[in-house]
């Protein structure tokens, strides 16, 4: 059920049940008060009859001429006056039909053939009065009185039901025009959600919202361009592998052996590519199990540089003390490290130095890995696009996932020739601690 | 046939300058966008098989700059990019076929021949002149049914020759598509070469146009120009 239609069930009960009770309570305050006047009109017309009585010099006399004429046979208050030998002195038309012989003194009601009657009955000097009123008639005025009430009070209601409807129809509009733009959005649509002027309480919804497409998107292009650069690193030595295989296929002796040893290199490549991969994914899976600190810094500088195609072109500048150490573990510290490492002496001009440089500051360590880029930008009418700090293969995606896992950060910005600076912001391990 | 290889992994190039020796082409190979540019503006080459990733500058951009120069030269691409978008994007930025890493290297091959073919304008593999057959798939040359063999320059400088169907080529010319960019050359190489052409396939296959380069000469006929 929407939220509309729960809203308007929920108020509309809510409406009925309250304005029932009220005007159930209503009607029976109403009838008995009603009841009580039809009472009063009955004891009041007894008391008058008392009073006509009492001003009759020497009482009534049973042979008097002629009857009270108060009311018609079957409409308003019968009346009779006894002696208290039960001697009817004087009645309304029928009422000596109608009337009991010896009714209770005060209220009271009795069928009396066929006909419900409420009596008050009172003795007053040698007399009993006795006044009655049909309850067909009294029945008669309640249920008028009822359908007074009721006809406003349904349309009151009815009323104000519409207008509920209407107010939950307009005050739910911006939700529904939400729900509207959701609905018809395709899966893949990400851009941020523009819905004009939305309510105050509907504004963080929408803000969280937009703040979510942003990062699903910012995580799917990421993903994205993960996927690319894994294909390509390992397209790449598949690559190597295939075309030194087919070569292998072709010629012999040392031509062979010279195309089965770049295969081989290039299997090594694979290996490497798959073992990153791999140690990825268990830092997706369990990133606590990879984050056991820690590692001194000149073990994970020495540990990247280790083997390292081009090593000679890093210029190491240490500003802390070598045992400085970091909270990681080392296989993560040096292979992070390295990676940045690879990536900076791939991407800029094999002429150039790549600068390492190492200290630490308020309970951090920052090894940052400086390039001086292709230096081309001047030569005739070439220009090439400025390179971006996170375009360049596979190794960035895993530094940032060795990061994630140990409270690390990689920052990579354009240095003023050229260049790329890459900082690895680690955490330094507090001193005593293994 | 005279490629220059884009191509910034060591792996990948050596794979694909053996391979495509196998298939009777010379693979000048470079690493960077820079070089790429200088050795097109140095050398003459057939055709130029361009790796996107480039370590200076994206292949594509290197593309376009060249063909906003008016560079017509046939380009493959060969990446490991493989979504559709990249695909068209390399294709619209000027290149004439897109290869997918890894490849089957006779493909690549046909494929760069194929290129070679159209930039000829020529639609069958094999190339006629006269009674002479040129067979650049398979590597062979015949005249009227006879094999000849060539050494691998004479085939660089005969295909060269066919494929400029008549022009005048001039020394440089020739001498990039025998010899590349790599190797040292002495002054009368080339002449050597022409001189064992015309001696297997007749004096007249290579015209000398004096003070500008050598041309295709008249179809070779087996009766008139070479005594069976």
């Amino acid at each position: 059920m929407s939220l509309r239609n729960r809203l308007l069930l929920l108020l509309g009960c809510s409406f009925l049940l309250l304005w029932l009770s009220v005007a159930v309570l209503m009607y029976w305050h109403l009838s008995r008060q009603v009841g009580e006047a039809l009472d009063q009109r009955l004891a009041a017309s007894a008391d008058m009859v008392a009073g006509l009585v009492a001003q009759q010099p020497g009482g009534l006399l049973l042979e008097a001429p002629s009857r009270l004429q108060l009311s018609p046979d079957h409409e308003g208050v019968a009346c009779q006056v006894r002696t208290l030998s039960g001697a009817v002195v004087r009645e309304t038309v029928g009422a000596s039909v109608a009337l009991p012989e010896d009714p209770p003194p005060g209220f009271s009601t009795r069928e009396l053939e066929g006909e419900r009657w409420r009596l008050y009955s009172r003795i007053w000097n040698r007399h009993m009065i006795v006044t009655a009123d049909r309850m067909v008639e009294r029945e008669a005025l309640e249920r008028s009185i009822m359908l007074v009430m009721v006809v406003p009070f349904a349309l009151a209601l009815t009323g104000s039901l519409l207008v509920l409807w209407w107010g939950v129809r307009r005050g739910l509009r911006p939700l529904q025009n939400l729900s509207s733009e959701l609905r018809r959005r395709e899966p893949g649509m990400l851009e941020p959600l523009r819905l004009g002027p939305v309510p105050a309480e509907l504004s963080p919804v929408l803000a969280t919202l937009n703040r979510l497409l942003a990062r699903v998107s910012d995580t799917l292009k990421r993903e994205q361009r993960f996927a690319s650069q894994a294909a390509h690193e390992f397209r790449t030595p598949l690559t190597g592998i295939k075309t030194h295989l087919q070569v292998a296929r072709r010629v012999d002796g040392e031509a062979q052996q010279r195309a089965l040893a770049q295969a081989e290199q290039g299997v090594v490549r694979l290996q490497d590519v798959s073992e990153q991969l791999l140690l990825l994914a268990r830092l997706e899976l369990n990133p606590q199990d990879e984050c056991t600190p820690g590692v001194s810094v000149q073990q994970v500088v020495e540990g990247a540089m280790c083997d390292l195609s081009g090593r000679g072109r890093i210029d190491v500048r240490l500003e802390c003390s070598a045992d400085t150490e970091i909270a990681m573990p080392d296989t993560l510290a040096v292979i992070a490290l390295r990676n940045l490492l690879e990536n900076a002496l791939k991407y800029s001009d094999r002429l150039e130095p790549v600068a390492l440089h190492v200290s630490s500051r308020e309970g951090r360590v920052y090894l940052t890995v400086s390039d001086r880029g292709n230096r081309q930008v001047e030569e005739g009418d070439w220009t090439p696009a400025p390179r971006q700090p996170d375009s360049h293969g596979l190794g960035l995606a895993i530094v940032e996932s060795i990061l994630a896992c140990c409270r690390g950060r990689l920052i990579g910005v354009a240095n003023a020739v050229g260049g790329l600076d890459q900082r690895l912001d680690l955490p330094e391990q507090p001193a005593g601690r293994d | 046939m005279n490629v220059l290889l884009v191509e910034d992994d060591d792996l990948v190039a050596s794979g694909l300058e053996a391979g495509l020796a196998l298939h009777h082409c010379r693979v000048d190979r470079v690493v960077s966008a820079r070089e790429a540019r200088q050795a097109l503006e140095q050398f003459g080459f057939d055709l130029v098989v361009l790796d996107l990733g480039l370590p200076d500058a994206d292949g594509l951009q290197l593309l376009r700059f060249w063909r906003d120069r008016g560079v017509e030269l046939p380009v493959l691409i060969l990446t490991a990019r493989d979504d559709i978008q990249a695909r068209v994007a390399g294709l619209e930025a000027g290149a004439d076929d897109y290869v997918l890493k890894p490849f089957d290297l006779d493909e690549l091959a046909a494929r760069l021949r194929a290129l070679l073919r159209r930039s000829a304008g020529r639609a069958c593999t094999e190339i006629r002149h006269g009674d002479l057959r040129v067979n650049p798939s398979r590597g062979e040359v015949w005249l009227g049914d006879r094999p000849v063999g060539l050494s691998r320059r004479e085939w660089a400088l005969l295909e060269k020759l066919l494929n400029a169907r008549g022009a005048v080529l001039s020394d440089a010319q020739l001498r990039d598509a025998v010899y590349g960019m790599g190797d040292d050359v002495e002054s009368n190489a080339l002449n050597v070469h022409i001189y064992h052409l015309r001696r297997k396939l007749g004096k007249s296959v290579i015209l000398t146009e004096r003070g500008v380069g050598y041309r295709l000469g008249a179809p070779v006929r087996l009766n008139r120009d070479i005594s069976a």
